[in-house]
């Protein structure tokens, strides 16, 4: 006996809302969760909302020579490897007064970072974002980077 | 036969661009952006729909709600899709995808947009069941939770100072290190 189209369509929606509704809860309990940004509009944006003079510049070593700084602020993660079309040079610091000046340490927890800042050649911050795996999103990274100023470089 | 060629056509569609989504989304960690956008896509598409379906006679297959699934979840995923592919990265105007930038400054943007999927499923429930009561009221929550999301939204900042406003972010002055 085939089930009446009523019981189908409450049986498919109840299973698409499992579905969905335990992919949240695993993400809500996961590590990626608990080490991104506490504000969650915040996480991995993709947007270049910043423009202004970066801080703490000479502790940081200046400025890149060329193309773009990826400061890297976390405690002992390592340097993402990016493709050579983007024009980069990757600094990591877990220098704690580093990560409260690019808004990367948590208030309640001892924890720098993850997360990296975006710093072009003439000192300005234009990017800065929380990232569990910085050097797992290279790729992300990467674009970023080439759609700034001095980033892109050969194809 | 047809039917069941439409049917397996759209599902192999569905499962190959989810699965596109899916991996993608994965490999930057950024499965919140999945279900944000995911959620909030397929929940208006399908309440959309179970409201214009209900004026019209007969019953709409499997085929046409696999679709308009899939095309909700594209619609607010193109800004994605271009940062995947075309490598733009996101702009304040991308906001005409669905909202795609302010929702994430909703309060709580993974519960809202979860229960725009449950307001969404529950129409079409609705629609089957003939029940116009319920379905119209379950559309009308369907847009009116994101809307009072987005009127409640925090603004995007615009300078670190902005972020730092935020009480979970560490202030620049520690009081251990003033002292110290």
């Amino acid at each position: 006996v085939a089930p009446s189209p009523l019981l189908r369509a409450g049986l498919l929606g109840a299973l698409a809302l499992a579905v969905a509704g335990i992919g949240v809860l695993a993400h809500l309990s996961g590590e990626v969760h608990r080490l991104h940004d506490p504000n969650a509009g915040m996480r991995q944006l993709d947007l270049l909302f910043l423009d202004e003079p970066a801080p703490l510049l000479d502790r940081i070593g200046g400025p890149p020579a060329a193309g773009v700084l990826v400061l890297v602020v976390c405690d002992g993660c390592s340097a993402p490897s990016l493709r050579d079309d983007a024009v980069a040079e990757v600094r990591v610091t877990g220098d704690r007064e580093v990560a409260r000046a690019y808004a990367l340490q948590v208030a309640d927890r001892d924890r720098v970072g993850p997360g990296y800042a975006l710093i072009t050649a003439d000192g300005r911050v234009r990017y800065r974002t929380f990232d569990p795996s910085v050097s797992g999103n290279a790729e992300e990274i990467r674009i970023l980077v080439r759609s700034l100023p001095g980033g892109r470089g050969p194809t | 036969v047809t039917a069941r060629r439409a049917t397996a056509a759209i599902a192999v569609l569905v499962v190959v661009i989810e699965g596109y989504f899916l991996v993608r989304y994965l490999a930057f960690g950024a499965l919140f952006h999945l279900y944000v956008h995911g959620l909030l896509g397929v929940g208006l598409a399908l309440a959309g729909h179970a409201a214009w379906r209900a004026r019209r006679p007969g019953g709409a297959g499997a085929p046409e709600l696999l679709g308009v699934a899939l095309a909700g979840h594209i619609a607010s995923a193109v800004p994605d899709v271009l940062f995947l592919t075309a490598e733009i990265p996101h702009a304040a105007w991308m906001d005409v995808f669905v909202a795609h930038i302010s929702i994430h400054f909703v309060p709580a943007p993974l519960a809202l947009t979860f229960a725009v999927l449950a307001a969404g499923v529950a129409a079409q429930v609705a629609r089957v069941a003939g029940a116009a009561r319920v379905l119209a009221l379950s559309a009308l929550l369907a847009v009116a939770l994101p809307a009072g999301g987005l009127a409640a939204r925090s603004p995007l900042p615009s300078s670190i100072e902005d972020l730092r406003a935020d009480p979970r972010i560490a202030l620049t002055c520690a009081l251990p290190d003033a002292l110290g």
